[in-house]
């Protein structure tokens, strides 16, 4: 088996192909994992890991591109992350066609970039509220007083939930990414997301009895031809919560670690908040919140030289496309312009995240407001927290951060 | 005149196209897909045109040169 992060070699298995001892679980995994993927990229771009059950880790731009474009080699309609969770399947991340198209059709237009600004009011007004709070303290914790409430809360709107129950959803989805999988806390957390599906019911069955304007009448008027049971429903205002909470704050907490460690960077974006945007798209380049997405192959096949079983799990990396070095000049360094940079982050093809234009708004929002009042702070670096694990999420726990008080 | 074809099976709404070159191209509300504000691309857009078919993680945008 090949070591990834000392190895020289790939050996080969007993069925010719690479066998390497991947696992995004791992403990450290959230500090080694660019070397990881350097050197699967190098010396074995589609391999297997025997971990949780076998599965394929693609690691190379173009394999990944392609791989995520075919829905019909690749199925999604069984758990995308690694190993399952036990939470029922996401519509329609975890859908294959005809529903995946009726899904995505219910849920793309409260997303479209019109849909997103008329939602930029309520999360400039949240932001700014968040910010006031903790600016006379001289001190935050910017993923507890910042990018949680403000992912969460934005997703509870879309929705049209009671924005003020954010932590009810929040907790348990935090407390269950960023634990080890097998560990008490997350069996805990996972039990509490089992139960969201009572309060989603109240909602879903409140609007079917008298639609409103939100998002949840939509997908239970469905628009008229894309028809929904009261089932699907549940399960699609669960894909939301789960899709806008965590890796909004995760893209936040990692945006806030990098800005920290880089005083020209925070200067550059602080002295001219034109260049944040294209700044977002490198943070997310380089700090994916969600590392990867698995597929099932469908039928015999062949990918970056390798054979593939039907049956076969196959996890695309999409932060390893972001930093190959064929696609990507200069990959591992963060370029704060970087032009053009066509990451896979949202993911790819018919799957991609249904909300990156509402996610990229928040981050943008967050990071103009914040800049203006705190062009520079520093990282309390002993009481930074990194997750247990970044399988899932890859985000920090804790980011305590100091500023001066007097900053104009 | 410079012309641009969107590739609407590979597109999916990304909407970068959008931010690179708002008087070139929007996103329909009804299919999610892009579609173009003009047939034939002003002088003073080609550049935010390359831009944009350079932003389309699809690569769903192609330029046609005159």
């Amino acid at each position: 088996m090949t070591e990834l992060s000392a190895g020289p070699t790939a050996n080969m298995g007993t069925n010719d192909h690479p066998v390497v001892n991947f696992d995004h679980h791992g403990e450290d995994f959230y500090r080694t994992a660019p070397e990881v993927y350097a050197a699967l990229r190098a010396r074995c771009p589609v391999a297997y890991s025997p971990k949780y059950g076998g599965f394929w880790v693609v690691s190379r731009y173009d394999d990944v591109f392609s791989a995520a474009r075919d829905q019909a080699l690749f199925s999604a309609a069984r758990s995308v992350v690694v190993p399952e969770t036990g939470i029922p399947l996401l519509p329609p991340l975890e859908s294959d066609p005809p529903d995946l198209e009726r899904f995505r059709s219910i849920l793309m237009p409260a997303l479209s970039p019109a849909a997103v600004e008329l939602m930029v009011p309520a999360i400039q007004s949240d932001v700014t509220t968040a910010i006031e709070v903790f600016l006379p303290e001289g001190r935050c914790d910017v993923v507890e007083e910042l990018a949680n409430p403000i992912a969460s809360r934005a997703t509870m709107r879309l929705l049209g939930l009671n924005p003020a129950d954010w932590r009810y959803f929040a907790d348990p989805l935090h407390e269950a990414s960023y634990s080890q999988q097998n560990s008490e806390v997350c069996r805990a957390a996972r039990e509490r997301i089992h139960r969201f599906a009572e309060y989603i019911a109240r909602e879903v069955d409140a609007r079917i009895e008298t639609p409103g304007d939100d998002l949840i009448s939509r997908i239970v008027t469905g628009g008229g031809e894309y028809a929904v049971s009261r089932t699907e429903a549940i399960d699609l205002v669960r894909m939301v919560i789960f899709g806008g909470m965590d890796t909004v704050m995760a893209a936040l907490s990692n945006i806030f670690v990098h800005l920290g460690q880089d005083a020209t960077a925070r200067r550059a974006l602080a002295s001219d908040p034109s260049r944040i945007p294209r700044a977002i798209e490198e943070f997310l380049r380089l700090c994916a919140p969600v590392q990867g997405f698995a597929r099932t192959v469908t039928r015999k096949c062949e990918l970056g030289g390798q054979t593939l079983a039907k049956g076969d799990t196959l996890f695309l990396l999409w932060a390893s496309a972001n930093r190959d070095e064929r696609i990507f000049e200069n990959a591992e360094s963060f370029v704060i312009d970087r032009t053009p940079n066509r990451h896979l982050t949202f993911g790819i093809g018919p799957h991609r995240c249904l909300g990156s234009g509402l996610a990229r708004t928040e981050l943008r929002i967050v990071l103009q407001e914040f800049l203006q009042r705190i062009p520079d702070y520093e990282i309390v670096d002993d009481q930074l927290v990194p997750p247990a694990t970044i399988g899932i999420v890859n985000g920090w726990v804790s980011v305590p951060i100091v500023f001066n008080r007097a900053s104009p | 005149m410079t012309r641009c074809a969107i590739d609407e099976a590979a597109c999916q709404g990304h909407a970068l196209c959008v931010f690179e070159a708002d008087s070139l191209f929007r996103i329909r509300e009804s299919s999610g897909k892009a579609e173009l504000l003009v047939d034939d691309i002003p002088d003073d857009q080609i550049a935010a045109l390359y831009r944009a078919r350079g932003a389309c993680p699809e690569r769903a945008i192609e330029v046609i040169e005159p």
